[in-house]
C-alpha cells in the first residue's frame, strides 16, 4: 500500500483516478484541483507518491512539471507519476533529469488499466522509473541509424529498458530467460557504445541521454 | 506613402543651419549643379502648360458645341480627359527628372465592358482633376514661373556683365534738375552709382538662383502632387482591397480546416465511440446468461476507447501542438526539430522580451514544420536549419527553413508550400521559396502582427 495524493483539475479523471487507486489497494490521502494546493498540502500529509496532471489551473501549460521539478528539490523522497492526455520526450528528460528515481511519466490512457497503474505507482514508490511506451518511440524515432543496427529483439529490449522495466520484469513480459535479457542488453549497450549501469535508474537515463542525442 | 516624403539632404539645403558655414557653401554648390536642370525644366513646364491650356480649352470649346448636335462632342470630351492624363504623367516625368521625389500615381481603374469602361472614366475623379489643372492653374503657375525665372536670370546675367557692356548703350541727355537736391540726383544718377546698384543686384539675385529655381519647380510639383497624383485615400483604398482579400483568403483557409476537422471526427473518433456505445450494450445484454462473451465484447469496448483517444491526440496534435501552447514557439520547433532523422538546428534571433501572438506561434509553427517535412521528404538533405528573426518593424516574425538539400522546390498547387501561402495571405504575410537546382533551398515566411 503506497500513501498517495493525486493533483487534477479535470474532476471527472481526479475521481476516477482516486477510485482506481483505492480499488488497487492504496490510500489516497488527498485530491487537489490545482499544483499550488497539492504543493502547499504536501509537508503536512507526507505522501509517499503523487500524481500530477501536466496541465493544471492558472495558465493549463505545464504546471505539473514544474511542480514536479519542484518537488524533486524540496522533497526528493516523494515519488513522482506525472500523468497527461500526451507526451512530450522533452518534459520526460527534465522529469528524470532532475534527480535519481522515483519518477514515472506517463499517458493518462494507461492508467485505465488496473494492472499498469497498480505497477507503475509501486514501481515508482520503490524508486523506480516508469516511462510510457510512446515517449520511448518518440526517443527512439530521433536516432534510427544507429538503433538500426540493432536485432529486432534488441529493439524490444531497449523499448522495454528505456520504459524503466527490470531485468526481470523484461525477462516475463518477453517471455524469454534472464540470461538472455542480460546477453541482450550487453549486446545493445556495446552498439550503442553506452556503459551498462545496475541502477535501473541511472540505466534509463543513460539511454535517454544517448537518444536524445546531445551526449 | 514614402514616395511622397521630400530627400532629407534636399530639405537640409533649403534651411541652412547657420552653424555649419562650410556645411552651407558645400550644399550650396551642390544645389547649383542642379540649378541649369531646374531651370530648364520650368521652361519646359511653360511651353507644356501653354500647349496644354490652348489644347484643353480648344477641345472643351468643340466637345462643349458637339454635344449638342452630334454624339462625337461625347468622344472629344473623352479624348481630352485622355490627353489631360497623357500630358499630366509627361509633367510628373519632367519634375522626376529635375530632382523633387516621384508623384505617386493615381490607379486609373477600369471595370470591364464599355460601358464599365465609360463608368470608370467619368466615374475617377483624377481625369477631371488633370483635365481641370490644364484649364486653368497649370497655367497661371506656368507662366508665373517662367516670367519670374526669366526675370531672375535676366537680372542675375545682365547686372553682372553690366559693367561690361552698358558702355554699348545709347546715352541720353540727362535732365536737369536744379535746385538744392539735384546733386543727390545726379549722384545716383551718375555712371558709377548705375553701375554699382546694378552689379550688386545682379549679384544678389544671381547668388539665389539656385533657391529661386528650385522653388519654382516644387510650385510645380505642388500643384502637380495635388492635381494629378494619388489621393492618399487612394493608398488606404489598395489597403483595404488587399486586406479584404487576404480576409477572403483566411476564410477560405479556415472554412476548409473545419471541412476537414468535422470529416476526420466523423470518421474517426465518433465511429469508434459508437461501436464501443454498441459493444457495451451488448455485454450488458449478456452478462447473465453469457459472462464469456460479455468478457470478450468488454475487451474489445476497451480497444475502441483506447483507439478512438489515440485518434483526437492525433487531431488535436495537428490543431496546435501541445508544447506550443504549454512551452511556446522555440520549445515546439526544437520538439519538432527532435523528430526528425536529420540534424536540424534550431536557431532563435528573437529578442528575449518578444511577445509572441499566439496565432502568429502557431502559423510559424505550421510553417516551419511544413518546410522541415518538405525538406526531409523531397529535398535529400542532410542538414537542416529553422531560423526565427524579428522584422525590421519590430512587429513581425520572420521564420526561415534552409536545407542543403536538391533544390528545384515548386509551390505546386495543392502541394504543401501552397496551402501555406494561403495561410500567409490570410494573416497579411508573405511566403518566398528560393530553391535553385542543385540547392539549397531557402524558404521564407513574414508574419506581421
Amino acid at each position: 500500500m503506497v500513501r498517495v495524493a493525486v493533483a487534477d483539475d479535470s474532476v471527472l479523471l481526479r475521481e476516477g483516478l482516486v477510485r482506481l487507486l483505492g480499488e488497487a489497494g492504496h490510500d489516497v490521502i488527498g485530491a487537489f484541483g490545482d499544483a499550488e494546493e497539492l504543493l502547499a498540502a504536501v509537508n503536512g500529509m507526507a505522501p509517499e507518491l503523487v500524481v500530477l496532471d501536466v496541465r493544471m489551473p492558472p495558465t493549463f501549460r505545464d504546471e505539473g512539471v514544474r511542480a514536479a521539478l519542484r518537488l524533486r528539490t524540496e522533497h526528493p523522497e516523494i515519488g513522482i507519476l506525472l500523468l497527461s492526455q500526451y507526451v512530450e520526450a522533452v518534459y520526460a528528460q527534465e522529469l528524470l533529469g532532475a534527480g535519481a528515481g522515483g519518477v514515472g511519466y506517463l499517458l493518462k490512457d494507461r492508467v485505465a488499466s488496473l494492472d499498469e497503474l497498480d505497477d507503475a505507482v509501486t514501481r515508482i514508490a520503490g524508486g523506480g522509473t516508469v516511462l510510457d511506451p510512446e515517449v520511448v518511440t518518440q526517443l527512439l524515432g530521433r536516432r534510427r541509424d544507429p538503433v538500426a543496427a540493432l536485432t529486432a529483439r534488441e529493439r524490444e529490449v531497449l523499448q522495454q529498458m528505456a520504459e524503466g522495466r527490470s531485468n526481470p520484469a523484461i525477462a516475463r513480459s518477453l517471455t524469454i530467460g534472464l540470461g538472455a535479457v542480460e546477453k541482450h542488453i550487453t549486446s545493445i549497450f556495446a552498439k550503442l557504445g553506452l556503459e551498462d549501469s545496475s541502477s535501473a535508474h541511472r540505466r534509463v537515463l543513460a539511454v535517454l541521454t544517448w537518444l536524445d542525442g546531445r551526449s | 506613402m514614402s514616395t511622397t516624403t521630400a530627400d532629407p539632404s534636399r530639405a537640409a539645403a533649403m534651411s541652412p543651419e547657420p552653424a555649419a558655414t562650410a556645411g552651407f557653401w558645400h550644399r550650396y554648390g551642390t544645389m547649383w549643379r542642379s540649378t541649369p536642370k531646374e531651370l530648364l525644366a520650368i521652361l519646359l513646364l511653360g511651353v507644356l502648360g501653354t500647349t496644354a491650356f490652348a489644347l484643353m480649352w480648344a477641345l472643351v470649346s468643340a466637345g462643349l458645341s458637339l454635344l449638342f448636335v452630334l454624339l462625337i462632342g461625347g468622344v472629344v470630351i473623352v479624348g481630352a480627359l485622355y490627353a489631360a492624363r497623357g500630358i499630366g504623367e509627361v509633367e510628373m516625368r519632367i519634375l522626376e527628372w529635375t530632382g523633387p521625389p516621384r508623384i505617386a500615381r493615381p490607379a486609373w481603374p477600369r471595370q470591364p465592358g464599355f460601358l464599365g469602361w465609360l463608368r470608370s472614366l467619368f466615374g475617377t475623379p483624377h481625369y477631371w482633376l488633370a483635365f481641370a489643372n490644364y484649364l486653368l492653374p497649370q497655367f497661371i503657375v506656368s507662366l508665373v514661373t517662367v516670367v519670374i525665372g526669366s526675370t531672375a536670370v535676366g537680372i542675375a546675367l545682365g547686372g553682372t556683365t553690366w559693367v561690361i557692356w552698358s558702355w554699348a548703350l545709347p546715352r541720353e541727355p540727362r535732365p536737369d534738375w536744379g535746385g538744392g537736391w539735384g546733386w543727390a540726383v545726379d549722384l545716383a544718377g551718375s555712371p558709377i552709382a548705375i553701375a554699382i546698384l546694378r552689379t550688386v543686384l545682379g549679384l544678389l539675385v544671381l547668388f539665389a538662383l539656385p533657391f529661386i529655381a528650385r522653388g519654382l519647380v516644387w510650385a510645380h510639383w505642388g500643384l502637380a502632387r495635388v492635381m494629378l497624383g494619388a489621393f492618399r485615400s487612394d493608398a488606404l483604398e489598395q489597403e483595404l482591397v488587399g486586406a479584404e482579400a487576404s480576409r477572403a483568403a483566411a476564410v477560405a483557409a479556415e472554412d476548409t480546416a473545419l471541412r476537414r476537422i468535422e470529416r476526420d471526427i466523423h470518421d474517426g473518433p465518433q465511429q469508434r465511440l459508437i461501436r464501443l456505445q454498441m459493444d457495451l450494450a451488448s455485454a450488458q445484454r449478456r452478462l447473465e446468461e453469457s459472462p464469456e462473451e460479455s468478457r470478450a465484447l468488454l475487451a474489445a469496448a476497451a480497444t475502441q476507447a483506447g483507439e478512438a483517444l489515440d485518434e483526437l491526440r492525433a487531431l488535436s496534435r495537428g490543431f496546435a501542438p501541445p508544447i506550443l501552447l504549454d512551452r511556446g514557439l522555440v520549445a515546439a520547433l526544437e520538439s519538432a526539430a527532435a523528430r526528425v532523422d536529420i540534424p536540424v538546428d534550431v536557431v532563435n534571433d528573437l529578442p528575449a522580451d518578444t511577445a509572441l501572438p499566439p496565432e502568429i506561434e502557431r502559423n510559424a509553427y505550421f510553417i516551419a514544420s511544413e518546410g522541415l517535412t518538405n525538406a526531409v521528404k523531397h529535398a535529400g538533405a542532410s542538414r537542416i536549419a529553422i531560423g526565427l528573426t524579428l522584422g525590421v518593424s519590430g512587429r513581425e516574425l520572420v521564420v526561415t527553413v534552409r536545407d542543403d538539400g536538391a533544390g528545384g522546390a515548386q509551390p505546386l498547387p495543392r502541394h504543401g508550400i501552397a496551402g501555406l501561402e494561403e495561410r500567409l495571405t490570410g494573416l497579411g504575410g508573405s511566403l518566398t521559396l528560393a530553391s535553385p537546382e542543385g540547392g539549397p533551398t531557402l524558404l521564407t515566411a513574414r508574419l506581421p502582427w
